[in-house]
């Protein structure tokens, strides 16, 4: 297209005046840091009750996490199973779960012999906001939050979703005991995942590669459509120009690929994205 | 920045806004939520411009506005208060990303990549969702210099001066971060 600066008029049209709503915790704490604390108005009188409220809300909620913690970290039977092979396997088949089967490909991924990435189907619905999915975790989960009390199910799921609200020295239990197959603790970590690249030598985003961040114990797989490991690295600072181990390239086609690593705090994570290559 | 300065009702709002800058100096607190109210989404949406991950740019949303009421006294009751206000919010952008460091350093890009899905090809069905994802998806380096002469209007100079480089660097970086914007927007 001619342009000179088609770009440009397009996002400063688009973009000067966007707007994105923001979370009223944002003006809680603005507030609070400019001193604007002696309410000279009713109104200000009722949000602060509000925050008040919401406070105690969040406080009561804390403990009551912590309490619930506390009885999972002394409840000795961490469900076993979940980590086994035979169950990831099985997982091939069970296509109805596939989102409780999502912590189990987490769960391969953590003891991280790259081998073991075979096991995992090729998974077309991965596609679908891969970023962030694994943060997500099972239903299991959420529904022993949303149950709230019914301790039994609390007990027997150490959750990721649960292990998101718990305070460090519970992620670090956690963290030991990954080496005896518990599941790992999906992280907050973002990283933006590139879902296309174009290996065609023409300068042009022909290489694959992650944008750098700081990480620990990095292992890449990449799998083509029927699960096998076209491409597999332990170092960040890589980039792929789309050669498999035969020596060609990697044929146009849609393939996935999964990031293990450890964040700048120890916590480790697994994120997933879709890749699709075209020259 | 004349980009701010458009429309009829132009000289009412400057004074609407300069009238609620004087009761914000004052303490009013409801004049101070207010303001916020006014352009928080606004300037929320520039610190994700700047600053890729929405936990770094409500960090910079709320430095800037904690800046922007300790520094009101000073505004000088000139131009239109969103433009004092937008820079006010660019430059803490800055300052968080030189604090977290990295910039500049990751400008070899062509390898971060976004892809709008098919319907979204046609550059006038582009949504402003759609473009703050693909500028959000950018190097850094391209991000940061294509936001601020693009959409925000510095001038190359002053990018140049700001971000401690050379006018030709920012220009190049500008044409780099048009080409890479171009060819997601016009091919895939």
């Amino acid at each position: 297209m001619e342009d000179k600066d088609f770009i440009k008029d397009l996002f400063q049209e688009k973009l000067s005046n966007f707007e994105t709503p923001v979370r009223p915790e944002v003006w809680s704490s603005i507030s609070s840091s400019i001193g604007a604390t002696s309410a000279t108005t009713g109104l200000s009188f009722i949000s602060k009750l509000i925050i008040g409220t919401s406070l105690i809300a969040a406080l009561s909620a804390g403990i009551w996490f912590a309490v619930s913690n506390s009885e999972q970290e002394s409840a000795p039977e961490i469900e076993p199973t979940k980590t086994e092979k035979p169950s990831v396997l099985k997982t091939k088949e069970d296509d109805k779960n596939k989102e409780t089967s999502q912590p189990k490909f987490s769960n391969v991924q953590i003891k991280s012999s790259v081998d073991e990435f075979i096991l995992l189907p090729p998974e077309p619905e991965l596609n679908i906001e891969a970023d962030e999915n694994l943060i997500i975790a099972n239903p299991n989960n959420s529904i022993s939050e949303a149950k709230g009390n019914s301790d039994k199910e609390n007990k027997n799921v150490i959750s990721p979703v649960e292990d998101k609200t718990n305070s460090k020295t519970e992620n670090v239990v956690s963290n030991q005991k990954s080496d005896s197959k518990q599941a790992p603790i999906p992280s907050d970590v973002k990283i933006s995942l590139p879902n296309v690249f174009t290996p065609n030598g023409d300068g042009n985003n022909d290489l694959f590669a992650i944008p750098s961040i700081e990480l620990s114990d990095f292992s890449l797989v990449v799998l083509d459509e029927k699960g096998k490991t076209i491409f597999t690295t332990t170092n960040t600072e890589f980039s792929w120009d789309g050669t498999i181990m035969n020596g060609d390239k990697a044929p146009v086609g849609d393939y996935v690929y999964f990031i293990t690593a450890r964040d700048a705090n120890g916590k480790s994570f697994t994120k997933y994205s879709n890749l699709s290559i075209r020259y | 920045m004349q980009l701010f300065r458009n429309n009829k009702s132009h000289s009412f709002r400057v004074m609407e806004d300069y009238e609620l800058v004087r009761e914000c100096i004052k303490g009013n607190s409801r004049a101070q939520k207010a303001l916020f109210d006014k352009f928080a989404q606004k300037m929320f949406s520039v610190c994700l411009r700047y600053m890729k991950k929405t936990e770094e740019a409500e960090d910079a949303l709320q430095d800037s506005f904690v800046k922007i009421f300790s520094k009101l006294p000073d505004f000088k009751y000139e131009g239109v208060l969103e433009g004092w206000i937008r820079r006010i919010v660019v430059n803490s952008c800055l300052d968080q990303i030189r604090k977290n460091s990295k910039f500049l350093s990751d400008v070899q890009a062509e390898e971060v990549e976004y892809k709008l899905d098919q319907n979204s090809f046609i550059a006038e069905n582009l949504m402003a969702e759609d473009l703050m994802n693909l500028i959000q998806r950018m190097p850094d380096g391209y991000r940061i210099v294509f936001n601020m002469f693009a959409i925000e209007g510095y001038s190359h100079q002053e990018i140049a001066q700001q971000l401690g480089i050379t006018e030709s660097t920012s220009k190049s970086q500008y044409l780099r971060a048009r080409a890479y914007l171009r060819d997601r927007i016009e091919k895939k």
